[in-house]
């Protein structure tokens, strides 16, 4: 693998990682307001 | 530089955004929302938000399962090899896991969020896309178009339904008109894009039965869906705002199926009427949509119950 080759590859898991990472972000808010929202109905 | 290769450059984030087929999608995510939106009764907004992201997961996850199936295929298409995974963009194997998870935390999510009955539907409508379409009648059949119209017409259903919790004969009727609406559209696409079906084999109307038959299909359906599309109104779950503008809106979508049911295209056709009315029926499925919430918003439940 040339250096150039490696430093693609290394941007590419790291755009991946940032993205998942921002996704289980979304998911931890939603669950956040899903819960108070059901919690204020009861 | 670089030709054809089986390792491509490493995978990133956007080649599995674009395995969720992302165009669909908005298409997808504007019918459930405004199924949502013109069902009676209320949801809580963030709830509600919830429900179209599941529709929304949902839809992204039944779409790179059809391109983990039919990855071979979309090769072999002019329309779809630069889809990730014709390109080498990742393993394929990813893409079906990919599908997988977006499938089934989408219904999970809907039914401890929203109600059991609508993650049931959004779980049928997941597995009629992947498996009944994709695996089983597409390769089979030249009606695939309409059997597969039946997964594109399930979100203003499930999102009416995460409302309110039951079905009715509305969500039905809506559910009704995307089924009807969709296989004028896509043949009409089909009819420009044929050579592109025949080369990968799939047996699409234009192919399997002529351009006769297709062109004729084609209105006989805009035909149907005239009298589907006005059916709400004329059951009352509607008012005027809707009827009238579904009136226009599916005699204008008629008249431009007319000249593409009676014409014959020979080689070399630029195919305008064809291209013009898949043109607007994807605008006709906007401005209807539009028209039901915008009649439920200003005129209210009190009206029309």
């Amino acid at each position: 693998m040339t250096p150039e080759e490696m430093e693609a590859l290394k941007r590419a898991r790291r755009g991946r990682n940032v993205a998942l990472g921002l996704l289980l972000l979304g998911l931890i808010v939603l669950f956040y307001a899903i819960t108070i929202v059901k919690f204020g109905h009861h | 530089m670089e030709s054809v290769q089986t390792l491509s450059s490493p995978s990133e984030w956007r080649d599995y955004y674009a395995l969720t087929k992302p165009r669909v999608m908005s298409l997808v995510v504007f019918t459930g929302l405004c199924g949502l939106l013109a069902a009676p009764g209320h949801i809580n907004p963030v709830l509600g938000f919830t429900a179209v992201l599941c529709i929304a997961l949902g839809a992204g996850g039944a779409g790179a399962l059809n391109q983990w199936w039919e990855a071979d295929l979309d090769a072999r298409m002019k329309r779809t090899a630069k889809r990730p995974l014709p390109l080498g963009r990742m393993p394929r194997a990813n893409a079906r896991d990919f599908g997988v998870a977006l499938s089934v935390a989408s219904v999970l999510i809907m039914d401890v969020a929203v109600n059991t009955i609508s993650a049931v539907i959004l779980a049928i409508s997941i597995l009629y896309y992947a498996i009944v379409y994709t695996i089983w009648l597409k390769p089979r059949t030249p009606q695939n178009i309409v059997i597969g119209g039946g997964a594109g017409a399930f979100p203003p259903l499930i999102g009416w339904i995460a409302v309110t919790g039951h079905i009715t004969w509305m969500p039905v009727l809506l559910f009704a008109i995307i089924f009807m609406w969709t296989p004028p559209h896509f043949w009409a696409l089909a009819l420009f894009v044929q050579s592109d079906y025949a080369k990968a084999g799939v047996p699409m109307m234009p192919v399997v039965k002529g351009q006769a038959v297709t062109r004729r299909q084609i209105l006989a359906y805009a035909v149907v869906l005239f009298l589907v599309s006005l059916a709400p109104w004329w059951a009352g779950g509607t008012g005027a705002i809707y009827g009238i503008a579904a009136l226009v809106l599916s005699g204008l979508f008629v008249a431009l199926c007319l000249p593409v049911a009676v014409r014959r295209a020979g080689e070399g056709d630029r195919m305008k009427p064809e291209k013009r009315l898949f043109g607007y029926s994807v605008l006709y499925l906007f401005a209807l949509f539009t028209a039901l919430v915008a009649d439920r918003l200003i005129l209210g439940p009190g009206l029309v119950a």
